[in-house]
């Protein structure tokens, strides 16, 4: 484990142009030592390419990355030698066995845990004696989830790992970033599952168009994003309740029958129930954001 | 279906007008040559006499129909390069169709569009049967158009010929069809039908120097000697391969139905859990080139004995001075016949060795573009090491495959052309060709690195070099530019210096520029 000041990653002002095309366009990321990251955003917005950058694979156009302390575009062999990566598109060697193919890897690498490995194998029902070729999508993924989780590093980068994977795959998944943590280990994890990301992860960025949208803790985020609340009032209240709505930026919440059908923000939640409490509202209910009231909200995105 | 044709052709458009513009540029640019390579009418015939008596002649190219004139010429020596050619073109075509689509999964994305289960397979049949026919159409109408200006062309010779190229392109092709419903990967595809079709050339060579005529009928290659563009120009033999392709397409149909997507009528064995000691990525690309450099190696070695093996009344023929025209003729035209025959006989060697070096050295851009370098460049590998590592691959093999021909043929050809230190010439003419060897593999190096979806502009150099090296000297090329090409053999130590030098400079400048791009995916 190396030791490192400061966050593991840091982005500052990245941007990653493919010749007249900007796919990341003035992006800031910042990951903690020791904490599981969720990397969001819809498709094309921009996420591999940063993982890449993060991997030294591209170079970047203009902006800071430092990755585990080192700049990965001078040092990409430095940094990735501390990172177990799983990319989102799993092409491995077809005539190889899944068994040859985590040697090889381990080999190559030089620092994995021959146990945990045989764990894993075990755990993730792998027949490590077939060819690649004849492996599913989700059986490639365990191939590079079992390399990457038994290799020694300090970080690992996964983009959309369990993609492929079943659901008591994916819940194995979830114990295996449980522990790597635990093991004092990072963790930034591109994914669409946002269940598994709920669950996973303490904080999450979300990109869009190659752009910094959100970035925080997630009980934060949730909290400050808009509730959902419902009620009915008395039709002769319905003028009273409208006007209070629409001091508070709400106009449209109420609908002449006495329907109340409000997204709220965080901070707007109390006035807004005492409105309708204070004019005899029945049938009140308050609904949560959830992280997909959250996250849905940025995936509105226009083809680039 | 229209849909699914267009989207096959779009796709192997560039990369079959390709083949199918070498094959005419060597039908256009050789055909004129047979109606000057003679002074005289007398030389001619006397050339054409030796060439029928010739075993080793027989052996590469068939029996020289009579009277011998320059339209069955071309038919009888390029007419044998042409069939070669094309048959390439058909195993490579046949496997990345069927096999190589599946494993690739775009084979699955069609049948579950809304097509039936045959559509891919059907399409396929399609597309290739289009091939043939402008295989067989350009070729006809580019030999036609010589037609009263080299003697023995006419119009329905050319259509002849036309439909032997194009119906050996259809059954070769059809062949791997049936070959890669039976084998489980596109590599194994490969290899069983290039045996099959090595098979193919022996039955044609048997048939011919055995005098064994019924043995011409089973072999596509046969059908030169069947069919015989500009002597007779049989219609039947063209009228039974079209049957067999029939037979054989029914055949495909049938093991298509009788496995399931993906699965192969041979399976693959599991039975045991198999370890690997790799810790390089040298050792990944050794794991992963192994068995195909072993193939090349002893494929080239065996070519290179056959050659040798055939060298004897060559040479003989030579020394008479019958051998003064055609393709051969044109090769021990210069010095001393034994050397030039060795000479030839390390030009083909250091050709196949180039390709086989050449397609080991682009492994690194396909398995970069296809992702898997991505994950291996995420283990701490840096990009120059894994390009090294293929370079790596591809000279070892090439080192090996000299080595082996060079030996090989020196020992066969101390018994068939005997003579004072004609071993040791024999190997100095075949391990000779390393300088020639190193200077076309570097800017394949240099394109990798720098332009990895270019990469394939590598095979211009290698082209041109044996186009000059084969077909310099009977498309009168002045013997200076000839001796310029990279397959000529160095002599002294300044060629292969400077040729070093070029190896170098390029390989240094590809495995820098690796280091400054963007991982090329896609």
């Amino acid at each position: 484990m190396v030791a490192i000041e400061g966050p593991v990653i840091e982005v500052g002002g990245l941007v990653k142009e493919f010749d007249r095309f900007r796919a990341v366009d003035g992006f800031d990321l910042r990951v903690q030592r020791g904490e599981v990251h969720g990397f969001l955003g819809p498709n094309g917005a921009g996420k591999s390419t940063t993982l890449r950058v993060l991997l030294g694979l591209y170079r970047r156009t203009a902006g800071t990355v430092s990755v585990l302390g080192l700049d990965p575009a001078t040092h990409p062999a430095e940094v990735t030698r501390q990172v177990s990566y799983v990319p989102g598109e799993v092409a491995l060697w077809p005539s190889l066995s899944g068994q040859e193919v985590l040697d090889a890897l381990a080999g190559i690498r030089g620092a994995y845990e021959p146990t945990t490995e045989k764990r894993l194998v075990a755990d993730f029902a792998l027949d490590t004696r077939r060819k690649i070729r004849t492996y599913s999508k989700g059986n490639r993924q365990k191939v590079l989830l079992i390399a990457a989780f038994a290799a020694r590093t300090d970080l690992l980068v996964l983009d959309e790992p369990t993609s492929g994977l079943d659901p008591l795959m994916e819940e194995l998944f979830q114990r295996c970033v449980h522990d790597a943590v635990a093991d004092g280990r990072t963790v930034l994890l591109s994914s669409h599952l946002l269940h598994e990301v709920e669950s996973l992860c303490g904080t999450v960025t979300i990109i869009k168009d190659g752009k910094l949208v959100e970035s925080g803790q997630v009980a934060q985020m949730r909290h400050l994003a808009a509730s959902r609340i419902t009620a009915t009032v008395r039709a002769d209240r319905v003028g009273g309740v409208r006007t209070a709505l629409a001091r508070l930026g709400m106009p449209d919440g109420i609908s002449d029958a006495g329907w109340v059908d409000a997204r709220v923000a965080g901070e707007d939640v109390n006035d807004v129930l005492g409105v309708i409490i204070d004019t005899g509202g029945t049938s009140v209910t308050c609904t949560p954001a959830t992280l997909d009231d959250l996250f849905l909200r940025h995936y509105q995105v226009t083809a680039r | 279906m229209r849909a699914l044709l267009g989207l096959l052709a779009r796709r192997y458009a560039a990369w079959t007008l390709t083949w199918i513009f070498v094959v005419v540029t060597l039908v256009a640019v050789t055909l004129p040559a047979y109606a000057s390579t003679y002074p005289d009418q007398a030389a001619r015939l006397a050339a054409v006499r030796l060439a029928q008596s010739d075993g080793a002649t027989t052996l590469l190219y068939g029996r020289l129909p009579s009277p011998g004139n320059p339209a069955q010429m071309f038919a009888w020596e390029v007419g044998s390069f042409v069939t070669l050619l094309v048959a390439v073109l058909g195993l490579l075509m046949g496997v990345r169709l069927t096999r190589a689509a599946e494993q690739e999964g775009t084979i699955e994305v069609v049948r579950t569009a809304g097509l039936g289960r045959l559509a891919p397979l059907t399409a396929t049949f399609a597309l290739l049967a289009v091939v043939s026919v402008l295989l067989g159409l350009s070729s006809a109408v580019t030999v036609g158009l010589r037609a009263a200006r080299v003697a023995g062309v006419d119009w329905r010779g050319a259509l002849a010929f036309g439909s032997v190229v194009a119906l050996t392109y259809l059954l070769i092709a059809l062949i791997t069809v049936v070959v890669a419903q039976l084998v489980p990967t596109p590599w194994s595809a490969r290899v069983t039908s290039a045996l099959v079709v090595a098979g193919c050339f022996a039955v044609r060579a048997a048939s011919d120097t055995q005098r064994v005529a019924w043995l011409g009928w089973v072999t596509p290659f046969g059908l030169r000697a069947t069919v015989a563009p500009f002597t007779s120009n049989r219609a039947l033999p063209l009228v039974i391969g079209l049957c067999v392709v029939v037979m054989l397409a029914v055949v495909a149909v049938a093991l298509e139905r009788s496995r399931e997507l993906g699965a192969s009528i041979v399976r693959l064995s599991t039975s045991r859990v198999r370890r690997s000691r790799v810790t390089s990525p040298m050792g990944l690309a050794w794991r992963l080139g192994r068995s195909t450099t072993c193939w090349w190696v002893a494929g080239i070695a065996t070519v290179g004995a056959v050659f040798s093996a055939m060298g004897a009344s060559v040479v003989q023929t030579a020394r008479q001075g019958a051998l003064s025209g055609g393709f051969l003729g044109a090769q021990l035209a210069r010095e001393d016949p034994v050397s030039a025959y060795l000479a030839y006989t390390g030009t083909i060697v250091a050709a196949a060795v180039v390709a086989s070096a050449i397609l080991a050295t682009l492994g690194a851009v396909t398995e970069e573009r296809r992702g898997a370098g991505e994950y291996l460049r995420a283990t701490g590998t840096s990009p120059a090491r894994v390009l090294a590592a293929h370079l790596g691959v591809a000279m070892i093999g090439a080192g090996l495959a000299l080595a082996s021909a060079a030996t090989l043929i020196a020992i066969v050809a101390s018994y068939t052309l005997g003579g004072p230190g004609v071993s040791g010439a024999a190997f100095g003419h075949v391990f000779g060709q390393w300088s020639g060897v190193l200077v076309l593999v570097g800017p394949v190096v240099l394109l990798a690195g720098w332009l990895p979806r270019m990469a394939w502009l590598g095979w211009l150099p290698y082209a041109a070099g044996v186009a000059l090296a084969l077909l310099g000297a009977l498309l009168g090329v002045p013997q200076a530019i000839i001796d310029l090409g990279p397959l000529h053999l160095a002599q002294g130590i300044l060629t292969p210096l400077l040729r070093m030098t070029v190896f170098m400079v390029t390989i240094s400048l590809g495995l820098w520029a690796v280091r400054h791009r963007d991982l090329a995916l896609g």
